[in-house]
């Protein structure tokens, strides 16, 4: 089976090549226009980004998609869900954690044109249980509640890199991101005999805590939600590990003091689980469509509460009825692009066109592979790997001009500027503003420096206070041209 | 054995042999931590290789002072908790 892939670059150079016009463009190139019917809802989900972190996409595209939705007679509303306990200070496990974090990062109704939530409710229990007998790994899913509501899905994903799941794509945005905090429980392992942190993670029992030289001591405590770590009197560490839910939020605490080893075979049956539930939110959603921009591809993902530099320079956009060949195209378009010198793909060493990028700069441990989530949702078969890239062509400028007042200029502009004209004709010979007739221009184009002087009464000196007759009193040591000596100059970056 | 352990292993070698035991011990006592067990550490550990190497070649100040800024970079991030895993 080979599936449509529908695709446009990240150049642009007018109105319908912006990145938000081909949004729109590859969302009707690939057929997604036509799975909204007249009152459906629709249900964007996205990733509304983590505090803190920059890399996640603008809420613009969201906009954009939502007016397309409005446009069709649909209803849409653009949803991101409750995390797991990540970390000891986690930013979006719950609803108002989320809305919080959201607003900050612009996902609210007036920038959406929707209204932004919380697809899983409060806590993240309000789900939607769906058997997933074909799985690879699960056997059921807990899709949050309203997206399983959802008429239409459409999945608008910022592809990157992950820690955990190596790659960030539309399989995850639908396998971590559209789970209920239950299901992410599920998919992370939680109570797994095999493979869940409590079963499987090599725990130090005679790590001795050191409460002078360890200033965040406490945080082995506090890092559990339930409390299953206990410090003894001796200041070893007991852990209650068979009730251990696999919120992850402890990780990070005890790996770097080396209570934890890293373990492979628990981000492996993540990575797959992934796939397998994606199944489940498909399962469940009468009609779903696929959405990627490969833009500031992060190597962490969103979730961290950080964006570093991106590993690739931007690539553009995907879309697609098939998030396992939208995945795919995005892993090859990643592979296939030079990396960008000093990020971290480079520093990994493989920042070369044709190396694969995610497995070393996406990864938070070696072993793990971009393609496990991928694989497994070609084998509980979601999808196909194999595809057809469709370019798709701009559709013409007019579809994209500003749609409040679509009027040329004389007709939006003639009558207000006669009431109140902007321009001082009456001034300077109807020139309108005090102005030299003429300058020397090319004496301020030499890159290394003006080969004029700086004006003999400069009010602002780059100090951060304007000296002149609008700020404050010039200071006694003003320098001026032609005074040279009376200050120093020199700095690191003297130019 | 894991890539960064690999890399600094490497450099620990080469500032020793470039007769700085006190930095490549510096090293060492960070070798097992979860930094360079995962693969956080790799882009440090890389850069401390080569840091390692120029000084190897040519132990100016420069140099010296490349590693030793590094070792301390290291020492710093370490231990440090917050790296991404989820």
């Amino acid at each position: 089976m080979t599936s449509d892939v529908y695709f446009m670059d990240a150049r642009s150079d007018s109105a319908d090549t912006s990145l938000i016009a081909k949004t729109v463009t590859v969302f009707d190139a690939a057929g997604l226009d036509e799975l909204v019917e007249p009152g459906d809802v629709v249900a964007i989900k996205l990733h509304c980004g983590e505090w803190n972190s920059s890399a996640y996409l603008r809420p613009v595209y969201a906009r954009a998609i939502a007016d397309r939705v409005k446009e069709l007679g649909g209803r849409p509303f653009v949803c991101d869900t409750t995390t797991l306990t990540y970390s000891p200070f986690s930013t979006r496990a719950t609803e108002l954690d989320l809305l919080q974090t959201a607003e900050r990062n612009g996902f609210s109704s007036a920038v959406l044109g929707c209204p932004f939530i919380a697809a899983d409710g409060y806590v993240g229990t309000s789900d939607y249980r769906v058997d997933i007998p074909e799985g690879y790994l699960l056997k059921e899913a807990y899709v949050a509640q309203a997206i399983a509501a959802a008429d239409v899905l459409i999945a608008l994903t910022h592809f990157k890199g992950h820690g955990m799941g190596v790659i960030g794509g539309a399989l995850k945005n639908l396998g971590i991101g559209a789970q209920s905090k239950r299901g992410k429980f599920n998919v992370h392992m939680g109570g797994h005999p095999k493979y869940g942190v409590g079963a499987v993670v090599e725990f130090d029992e005679k790590f001795v805590v050191d409460k002078e030289k360890d200033i965040e001591w406490e945080l082995i405590e506090e890092a559990c939600p339930i409390g299953l770590f206990e410090i003894q009197e001796d200041n070893t560490i007991a852990w209650d590990r068979d009730k251990c839910m696999t919120c992850l939020g402890c990780l990070g605490v005890m790996n770097p003091r080396g209570i934890f080893q890293p373990n492979q075979m628990l981000f492996d049956a993540t990575d797959i689980a992934i796939g397998d539930a994606a199944l489940g939110v498909v399962k469940t959603v009468p009609k779903v469509g696929f959405v990627t921009l490969a833009i500031d591809v992060s190597p962490k993902c969103d979730c961290a509460g950080f964006s570093d530099m991106p590993i690739v320079p931007n690539l553009g956009v995907f879309a697609s009825k098939d998030p396992v060949a939208i995945d795919q195209a995005c892993v090859d378009a990643v592979t296939d692009s030079p990396g960008i010198p000093g990020s971290l793909s480079d520093e990994m060493g493989v920042g070369d066109a044709g190396e694969r990028k995610f497995d070393l700069a996406g990864a938070a441990i070696e072993g793990l592979s971009e393609q496990t989530t991928i694989n497994t949702a070609v084998v509980n078969g979601l999808g196909s790997r194999n595809y057809e890239l469709h370019h798709v062509e701009p559709v013409g400028r007019e579809k994209f001009r500003f749609p409040y007042d679509e009027r040329p200029t004389r007709q939006r502009f003639a009558r207000m500027f006669e009431k109140f004209q902007p321009f001082p004709f009456d001034r300077h010979d109807g020139h309108g503003f005090d102005r030299l007739p003429e300058v020397d221009i090319e004496a301020v184009k030499p890159h290394d420096g003006p080969t004029v002087g700086t004006h003999s009464h400069a009010p602002y000196h780059g100090d951060g206070t304007s000296h002149g007759p609008n700020g404050h009193s010039a200071p006694e040591n003003q320098w001026h041209p032609g005074e040279e000596g009376t200050r120093s100059h020199s700095t690191t970056h003297e130019h | 054995m894991a890539r960064a352990q690999d890399m600094l292993d490497e450099a620990i070698t080469l500032i020793t042999d470039a007769g700085q035991n006190e930095l490549a011990d510096r090293l060492s006592v960070q070798r097992e931590k979860f930094f360079f067990t995962s693969l956080a550490g790799v882009p440090l550990a890389n850069k401390v290789k080569k840091a390692g190497t120029a000084l190897n070649a040519d132990g100016s100040q420069a140099n010296l002072s490349m590693v030793e800024a590094l070792v301390t970079e290291i020492e710093d991030k370490a231990d440090a908790p917050g790296t991404v895993l989820t």
